[in-house]
Parts: C-alpha cells; sequence; structure tokens
C-alpha cells in the first residue's frame, strides 16, 4: 500500500482488529491473528506506535513524540513515516480518516 | 530374530548407562577404536547441554550414534534426538529394544521410540487454537484472549486444553516455552497458519527473525526511530 507524505501526516492510524499488541520492558510486540506472525518494535518505535494509535493524525503524533524526546521534529517525522508505511504495509495498521474524508 | 550388537564405540557415558547396557548385551562389544560401528552416548534426558555436545561427538565418531536415555525426554528433547541421532532407547527398554536398535542402527537405519514419534506426531493445532497459544505467548489472560477474539472465557479455556494437550504440556509456561524455542523446541512457526499465509503477508520477512528496518541513533532516549519487524513466527 503507498500512500503519498501529505496524506500520510493528515491521516488517522488505528491498529485493526486483527492485531494485538503488547509492551515488554526492552520491547513492544505486535501479533497479525490472520497469520500468526509476531512483528517487534524497539521501545521507541513502540512509543511511537502507541503515539500514532492514540492521536487524531500522524502529524500530531510526531509532535508528541518529538516532545517526549526532545528530538527534531523532522528527524521524528521521517522516521515515523518510515514506521507508519511498514506498519501499514504489513497490515499491522489501517488507516482510519484522512484529510480528503474530513 | 536374534539381533547381534554391531562393534560399538562409547562416546559419552553421562548418565551412567553404560555399564547396564553391556550387562543387556550380555557381553562388552568390541570398541572399534577411532571410527566405524555404531557410537554410543548415554543421556539423561536429552538436556540442551547433552544434545549441544554432539557437534564435537560427530567429529570425534562420523559413523551413527545411538542415544541411551535415562528418562523420558521433553517434547523439545524428543525432537532433538530423532532429528540428530539414528537410534534412541528409552532406559526401561534397554532388555526389549537395545540389540535390536544397534543392529538396525548399524544396518543403515535410523529408530525412534513410538512413545518419542508420538510426541512429535502431534494432532495439528486449529487456526482458533493457534490464536489463543499466540496471545498466550504475549502473556494475555484468558479474560483479555476472549475479549479480543469475541468468545466467553471457558471457550478460550477448552481451545487451551485441547492445544496443550496436542502440545504434550501441562502449562501456559511449558507451551510459550516450546513455542519460541527456535534451537530446539517446535518454534512459533507452529503458530502460523500456513507458509503461504506468511509469505503474502510479509514477503518480504520470510525467516522467522530480527529484521531491522532502521537501526539509527541520533540522541540519547530517541534510539533507533523505528525498528519494524521481526517475524517471529
Amino acid at each position: 500500500m503507498t500512500i503519498e507524505r501529505d496524506d500520510l501526516l493528515d491521516a488517522c492510524l488505528r491498529l485493526p482488529g486483527h492485531v494485538v499488541h503488547r509492551s515488554f520492558i526492552a520491547e513492544t510486540v505486535l501479533l497479525n491473528l490472520q497469520t500468526g506472525n509476531y512483528h517487534g518494535l524497539n521501545p521507541v518505535g513502540g512509543a511511537m506506535l502507541e503515539a500514532v494509535n492514540d492521536a487524531p493524525s500522524v502529524r500530531e503524533a510526531i509532535e508528541r513524540v518529538a516532545d517526549r524526546y526532545s528530538e527534531d521534529p523532522a528527524v521524528v517525522e521521517a522516521d515515523l513515516l518510515a514506521l507508519c508505511s511498514s506498519l501499514l504495509d504489513r497490515g499491522l495498521m489501517e488507516v482510519v480518516t484522512t484529510s480528503a474524508d474530513e | 530374530m536374534s539381533a547381534s550388537p554391531p562393534p560399538l564405540r562409547l562416546l559419552r557415558d553421562d548418565a551412567g548407562l553404560w555399564p547396564r547396557a553391556t550387562d543387556v548385551l550380555g557381553r562388552i562389544p568390541p570398541d572399534t577404536g577411532e571410527e566405524g560401528g555404531v557410537g554410543v552416548v548415554t543421556w539423561t534426558t536429552a538436556t540442551r547441554e547433552e544434545v549441544a555436545e554432539l557437534t564435537s561427538l560427530r567429529v570425534e565418531h562420523p559413523g551413527p550414534i545411538v542415544a541411551l536415555l535415562r528418562e523420558m525426554p521433553s517434547a523439545r528433547g524428543a525432537r532433538a534426538v530423532s532429528a540428530l541421532v539414528e537410534g534412541t532407547v528409552l532406559a526401561d527398554d534397554l532388555e526389549r529394544s537395545l540389540a535390536v536398535t544397534l543392529a538396525a542402527v548399524a544396518a543403515g537405519q535410523c529408530v525412534v521410540p513410538r512413545a518419542l514419534r508420538q510426541m512429535l506426531d502431534r494432532p495439528p493445532l486449529s487456526p482458533r487454537e493457534r490464536q489463543v497459544l499466540a496471545m498466550v505467548v504475549m502473556d494475555f489472560s484468558n479474560a483479555e484472549i476472549a475479549q479480543k477474539l469475541v468468545v466467553t472465557e471457558s471457550n478460550v479455556k477448552s481451545h487451551l486444553t485441547s492445544a496443550f494437550s496436542k502440545l504434550g504440556v501441562t502449562s501456559r509456561n511449558a507451551a510459550a516455552e516450546l513455542i519460541l524455542d527456535h534451537e530446539s523446541g517446535l518454534g512459533p512457526g507452529i503458530l502460523r497458519f500456513s507458509s503461504e499465509d506468511s509469505v503474502g503477508e510479509d514477503g518480504d520477512l520470510p525467516e522467522p527473525e530480527y529484521r531491522l528496518l532502521t537501526a539509527r541513533r541520533r540522541a540519547p532516549g530517541y534510539a533507533e526511530g523505528a525498528r519494524s519487524s521481526h517475524n517471529r513466527a
């Protein structure tokens, strides 16, 4: 699945019903219940996942992560968009709404 | 049929079964020296440490190896001996099975006790059992699993009971250990619905291992941005 950068920034992403996740000390594990596949995120990746899953848009999630880690938003944006694309490609997140829906 | 033991070579007697084995055979079979014949190891339950010795034993003895086990191994141990040695005899079966096993292995056969094979030939898990087990591995409670899968808690317990029986385990921890053990357990692949599913879903991640997609460390506390996927099943 390919989604343009601007569309992705404005999109609201959520974990789909067939995905469960659990945060442990060293990692966050996602389980795709449709395939039985596990996927792992390091702690920062886990924090990004939580932020994206809670925020009304990816853009908002970027701000939250940048604040939390006192990191340059541009740097966070690149990493977070890459993570979102990867999760979307694997069916581990889904787009709930985009700016075009509003 | 009478089976006379072939030349034997004792490689390890970790379980102390060798004297009893020679008693059972009625004599001490000739030691073949450096090579040839059937190598014999005696193990307790084919523990990880015991099985790990096989690499060096194979160098020491390139011929077939028969393992004598003092006790019934775990499913992991059963899987290991079945895959890694040519013959296995349980201590309780020494009188009945040792000579014929040695003869069969010397003749090029592989011999696995029926009890061990039954541990390996487990019935397939149903898709729902796989889902429940997969969540058990992630430390979800029965109530959480029931909520997520939209079933009753007793339904979850029923699936777990059935799955445990098929895996030959009696606890959640034992099931998780068996499933997550890449080296010698069943491995997390047991939770896949099919190999086709996983390739279709994660076409670039066919192997059950960590894949670091992004590995950059830019600032303290902000490590590696987004390591996305390790595919553990």
